[in-house]
């Protein structure tokens, strides 16, 4: 269901994305910097669209990532998502291998028409994140007395 | 929904170390503590994560010689799953005073 949601910053994201692959193939550093070794990129989320009759859900995997570091703001018809993940390494510890990554997203979504935007509620359970998008109210039918 | 009808997915997984033993790090975003399974048997650690809306994670893992298998433990929050693994007592390194 994406045909609602048309994702303002698909070029940068394309870009971040291919940044990642040229990283992979040369097996270079991560761009946190923090992995020397080998490793398999975890890219960032990949957002997940639905829609139903109450109207539209995102929802992005973001394990790992703390509250304060997700961002989500709703202004004239458009979402913007700011999500930053950092990884820590706890103390007195060394990595030996690693397949986790830190990445920073950033989505500007312009919301489906019929979207009530006043009314746009977000969850954040078990490192996923959930954006419901209801719909406007449909105005009630109603029948209109005829006055002589 | 049994096992086999789950699409399974590898979670991301790091590997650390301490003097104290290994850390295992490994994404399971959805997944809820009482859907967790982690099970070890001999040197193999076995991590079924389901999440309740078709999928789930899976992963299979060999642990060293040198960590206690028996002494895993298991700790699940905001979608990231963390497993210690203490090291052998005879495997820490000890210095030995020359009298």
């Amino acid at each position: 269901m994406l045909a609602p949601w048309i994702d303002v910053d698909e070029a940068f994201r394309d870009a971040m994305a291919l940044r990642r692959r040229m990283d992979h193939l040369l097996g270079a550093r991560g761009l946190d910097g923090r992995h020397g070794l080998r490793t398999l990129p975890a890219d960032a989320p990949t957002l997940t669209f639905t829609e139903d009759e109450a109207g539209w859900a995102l929802v992005a995997d973001l394990p790992g990532v703390a509250r304060e570091d997700v961002e989500l703001h709703v202004e004239g018809g458009r979402l913007e998502l700011g999500v930053q993940r950092r990884l820590e390494v706890p103390e007195g510890h060394r990595v030996r291998y690693a397949e986790r990554r830190a990445w920073t997203l950033r989505r500007v979504l312009r919301l489906p028409e019929g979207a009530d935007t006043g009314a746009v509620t977000a969850s954040f359970r078990d490192g996923v994140l959930r954006v419901e998008v209801p719909r406007v109210a449909a105005p009630v039918a109603r029948r209109i007395e005829i006055r002589d | 929904m049994s096992n086999e009808e789950i699409r399974w997915q590898r979670p991301a997984l790091d590997v650390l170390d301490s003097d104290q033993g290994m850390l295992l790090v490994l994404d399971v975003p959805g997944v809820t503590p009482e859907a967790l399974d982690v099970e070890v048997e001999g040197k193999q650690l076995q991590v079924r994560a389901p999440r309740g809306d078709g999928s789930g994670f899976r992963r299979d893992l060999q642990l060293p010689d040198d960590v206690d298998a028996d002494g895993i433990e298991a700790k699940l929050s905001d979608g990231v799953l963390r497993l210690t693994l203490p090291r052998r007592a005879e495997a820490v390194r000890c210095r030995i005073e020359v009298v």
